[in-house]
């Protein structure tokens, strides 16, 4: 009873626009002043969230990828691979998921990879012919992968609040996050197959010399993030750190960066960072009231006593955050959840960096299904479009995200044999 | 029936008789029945600083992230091209950032960018959306005071004792804890800033929700 009436005030302060962060952290100290708890484990909270090292890996990513993106590196990519792959069958279709999977190698979030692609390929696509739906659909799909193909900020987040291994995360996340982008590009293939646009010219060899020369420093500095936390050499923060100054040199000696797009980088990665800490800090003064009211426990334990079998509970979960995921955005879903479902991880012995992943496949399908779905609204305002044209174009994808949540529960090694078994 | 100004000047003296809640009370009073346009103009300039303050707290939190980013790979630099890792990144590094991440806080809400559910009373035009973005504004005005109170608490323990980080550098704790009750300070005074906006601007003038992350 206790719980349903504190996630039942929680959803009311949200419908009544109550700030993610305010509506968790404000509830949290009514919970703890209600049972005479010291208030004065509000501040100790909010302060001992930011005092992490690994957090700083948040700000940090953001700020390599934004000052990349002011320049103009989301033009390089996408001529870059439209030069080699345009000519085939839906090749720009092709090209646009390609681009966003190479942003996602240097981004940590959809929206940020969804608005980098969107700006370049959609006027590209329309004029090509394609049709609206798919474009706009395709583009706000493929900017998801950002946050399965590392680095990814909600993996940054989910490791720091489960203290599980963040190297370990991203590097599970890159089996899914390319078999994903495979899945769509196929998909893209087929659709045009089915008469959506014609290729285009098959670029001549001096093309693609010149196009991938611009687009090579940006690929070069993703696989050395990657492999620099893979093989140990530096901490996430760390090589977020290095490439933030690297993306500021090669920025500058390619000639694109200056002192206005510089100071217009720092500055829109601090509201992004600023606002994603402030949730994590007010989950962190909710999920610490939540825990001293036993909910987690609670739920825990009547999931554990009514459902057994770990593929049903998987299955439950599921679908829980499916009808969370229409309604809420997706960092404060991870926020709220994960410390609610952790315990009865434990007991079911599934895996956590698995679940993780799972997660963050979710969260995907999450942004791209309305009425609250971020990347949508980003799509529909780089775009010019009608909602409902994104919504049109984005649900065949939406179903293939959820098919990947079930193939990864059937085929584990998806996510962990990266992590675990190469090498 | 006494004058605006002279139930204000009485309501004054009131409070400085006696500084309770009826003094403090009757002083709101006079001050709603002092002319508009003078309320008006001292609301605004309110507004105007509060809206400054946070917009340099916001540049400020922005470039210390920017310096954490440039010691971070000094420190990677130093450790692997140098071979002599330094002792003091590690933890400037998270103190900028305890720093940054409060002091961004109503910078963030100026500029419309913390994560609401954006799917109830979407007419800015609407009563019913100046009521409920005046109840969450005042939802956070609690929180913030809630923190603001024990975060003083703490911050004054640890600078009349004079507690350090338990690290090499020790760094004293007041300069550290004084983050969380100056940020949370600065967001309850600019929310204070965004109700008067909401009741006195025209809602086209208000920034829209914006769309990060």
């Amino acid at each position: 009873m206790e719980t349903i009436l504190i996630l039942g005030s929680l959803i009311g302060l949200l419908l009544l626009r109550v700030p993610v962060a305010f509506a968790m952290g404000a509830l949290g100290t009514v919970l703890l002043w209600l049972k005479g708890l010291p208030l004065i484990g509000i501040p100790q909270r909010l302060f001992g969230t930011m005092d992490s090292f690994e957090l700083l890996a948040v700000p940090l990513f953001l700020l390599m990828s934004n000052v990349l993106l002011k320049g103009g590196v989301g033009r390089d990519l996408f001529a870059s691979v439209q030069a080699w792959v345009g000519h085939w069958p839906g090749g720009l279709g092709v090209a646009t998921i390609m681009s966003c999977t190479l942003f996602s190698a240097i981004s940590g979030s959809s929206v940020a990879t969804a608005a980098t692609i969107g700006t370049v390929a959609i006027p590209e696509m329309k004029q090509r012919g394609y049709d609206e739906p798919f474009i706009l659909g395709q583009l706000a799909a493929g900017g998801t992968l950002g946050i399965l193909i590392p680095p990814s900020i909600p993996l940054i987040i989910y490791g720091v609040i489960t203290e599980t291994s963040i190297p370990t995360l991203f590097l599970a996340g890159i089996g899914p996050g390319l078999l994903m982008a495979s899945i769509f590009i196929v998909y893209a293939m087929i659709y045009s197959r089915m008469g959506a646009a014609a290729p285009i010219a098959k670029a001549n060899w001096g093309a693609r010399a010149k196009a991938t020369f611009y687009a090579l420093p940006t690929v070069v500095l993703a696989i050395a993030i990657i492999g620099s936390i893979y093989a140990g050499i530096a901490t996430p923060s760390e090589s977020a750190g290095v490439g933030f100054v690297i993306a500021i040199v090669m920025t500058f000696l390619m000639g694109r960066m200056n002192w206005t797009k510089l100071k217009a980088a720092v500055e829109d990665s601090l509201k992004t960072t600023a606002m994603i800490f402030i949730i994590v800090a007010g989950a962190k003064v909710f999920s610490y009231a939540i825990t001293l009211y036993l909910i987690p426990q609670t739920i825990s334990s009547y999931l554990i006593d009514n459902i057994s079998d770990p593929t049903m509970f998987i299955l439950a979960v599921g679908i829980v955050l499916l009808i969370i995921g229409f309604f809420l955005e997706s960092l404060s879903m991870m926020l709220i959840m994960v410390p609610v479902l952790f315990p009865a991880l434990q007991a079911m012995n599934i895996d956590p960096i698995w679940f993780g992943i799972f997660f963050v496949v979710l969260i995907e399908a999450a942004l791209i299904t309305p009425p609250v779905g971020l990347n949508l609204f980003v799509i529909q305002a780089v775009g010019k479009a009608r909602l409902e044209s994104v919504v049109q174009g984005a649900w065949p994808f939406a179903l293939m995200m959820l098919g990947m949540a079930a193939l990864l529960w059937f085929w584990q090694d998806l996510a962990l044999y990266i992590p675990y078994k190469l090498f | 029936m006494p004058g605006p100004q002279q139930s204000l000047q009485f309501a004054l003296l009131q409070t400085k008789r006696n500084p309770n809640l009826i003094a403090a009370s009757n002083l709101g009073a006079a001050f709603l029945r002092a002319e508009w346009g003078n309320m008006a103009s001292i609301l605004n300039t309110y507004v105007r600083t509060m809206d400054t303050v946070s917009e340099i707290t916001g540049k400020i939190a922005a470039w210390m992230f920017f310096a954490t980013g440039v010691i971070v790979s000094f420190e990677v630099f130093m450790r692997y091209v140098l071979n002599s890792p330094t002792i003091w990144v590690d933890e400037i590094s998270r103190i900028f950032q305890v720093w940054a991440a409060y002091l961004a806080i109503a910078y963030v809400l100026k500029h419309k960018a913390h994560i609401i559910i954006d799917i109830t009373f979407r007419d800015p035009n609407s009563m019913g959306r100046k009521g409920a973005d005046t109840f969450a504004m005042l939802v956070i005005i609690f929180f913030c005071l809630i923190t603001v109170k024990y975060g003083l608490d703490i911050w004054w323990k640890s600078t009349v004792s004079g507690h350090t980080t338990d690290s090499y550098l020790a760094v004293p704790k007041v300069f550290i804890q004084s983050a969380i009750w100056i940020g949370f300070g600065l967001m309850a005074l600019q929310s204070a800033a965004e109700i008067i906006k909401i009741w006195t601007w025209d809602p086209d003038d208000l920034p829209k929700q914006t769309l990060v992350h």
